[in-house]
């Protein structure tokens, strides 16, 4: 019984870790992750989002009408994602402004809905946090690695912070929106090579 | 039937206790919002706005009375004389409201700067109210001024592609300065 519940945490974190190996909510993955705290900072509120909505959702599955489920759960995440949206104004202004519309557009993001259509909805409320923390933790984490790739190669920072020397010439590239689907591509190609050993 | 019933009313139900709970998060955040917001926005573009001021113009702020009901002015000072005031104003624009903040030199009665706080125009045409090449051009003009568009017989250059953008950003100056000469006798009054 541990060991499953176990298993649903951790599988978002390597073997169906989003976007990387279940490749859902790209939109966000692709535009916030310029900088390495836009990433991570969009990462912490889906994954807020996620675990919330997972948990409500398999609160009331049995309640819930099977005809409008889609809608009670679209209900359900927007209002959160309203919460976080008013949370970061208020206390994380500067998030904020560089987040900008995709904190609105976490409602559309496959992966909440995804984890409440096909898991919360099926399962007690126990593991369904789990899944919704696990996802919501393996998607910030690559939301974190990408966009640290592409700010380090991209403008020789990490976190705001120089880390590369000052005779480095930035790979400007890669934080334009092509560099964001090429660097996507390589890590999908590495994370499948990977997975076939 | 029965079930269409549950499905309406479930739905309802959900929709409103979700509208109930954003409605109180609402009023929980409003302030620090509102406050974060002087912090990060009105506060560099009032710092823009009144250039050459010795003091700090978003905590030298003060609160009047006039015929539109309450607004807020910022002051902006040299040394410990009064130069400058700044206040904000709106008016429709292509996408929304056009959020402005207006600076003015006192003894001249000029402009001494416009610079748009918030606005939820097309990027890329009408956003381009935002950019100093816009906003400069209200810089310097008399209060007496017409500030329409070219096109509208005023002293402004309007963006091209972007008339109703511009004329949003011009209506937000007008209204602002409509109340400006009571608002100033009121500021020189309360000194």
């Amino acid at each position: 019984m541990m060991d499953l519940r176990i298993r649903e945490f951790t599988k978002g974190l390597w073997k169906e870790i989003p976007p990387f190996r279940l490749v859902l909510g790209l939109c966000p993955a692709l535009a916030v992750t310029k900088s390495a705290d836009g990433g991570l900072g969009m990462g912490i509120a889906v994954t807020f989002v996620l675990l919330c909505s997972n948990v409500l959702v398999s609160l009331l599955r049995n309640v819930i009408p099977k005809k409008v489920r889609i809608a009670s759960y679209i209900a359900i995440v927007a209002t959160y994602v309203v919460l976080v949206e008013m949370i970061t104004q208020a206390y994380f202004f500067p998030l904020y402004q560089k987040l900008g519309i995709f904190i609105p557009l976490i409602v559309v993001n496959c992966i909440i809905l995804g984890r409440a259509e096909a898991f919360a909805s099926k399962n007690p409320v126990l593991p369904s946090a789990l899944d919704g923390l696990g996802m919501g933790i393996g998607y910030t984490l690559s939301l974190t690695v990408l966009a640290s790739i592409r700010e380090i190669l991209g403008s020789g920072t990490w976190f705001g912070m120089q880390v590369m020397g000052s005779s480095y010439q930035p790979f400007s590239f890669l934080v334009e929106a092509p560099g964001a689907f090429v660097c996507l591509g390589l890590i999908l190609g590495i994370m499948n090579s990977l997975g076939k050993r | 039937m029965n079930e269409n019933l549950k499905m309406i009313g479930m739905l309802t139900l959900f929709c409103g206790l979700c509208g109930f709970l954003l409605a109180g998060a609402r009023t929980l955040t409003r302030e620090c919002i509102e406050d974060q917001f002087l912090r990060y926005v009105e506060g560099p573009a009032i710092k823009k706005v009144l250039e050459e001021t010795t003091n700090d113009p978003v905590s030298d702020r003060m609160q009047i009375q006039d015929s539109t009901g309450g607004a807020t002015l910022f002051l902006g000072k040299r040394g410990d004389s009064l130069v400058s005031i700044a206040c904000g104003s709106k008016a429709a624009g292509f996408g929304g409201d056009i959020c402005i903040i207006v600076g003015y030199n006192i003894a001249m009665d000029t402009i001494t700067g416009m610079a748009v706080t918030s606005c939820s125009e097309t990027p890329g045409i009408g956003l381009r109210i935002t950019e100093e090449a816009f906003t400069g051009l209200f810089k310097g003009k008399s209060v007496n001024d017409i500030m329409k568009i070219r096109a509208d017989g005023g002293v402004i250059d309007g963006i091209s592609g972007a008339t109703v953008s511009s004329r949003g950003a011009c209506a937000a100056v007008i209204s602002n300065l409509l109340r400006y000469q009571e608002r100033k006798q009121r500021v020189l009054k309360g000194k």
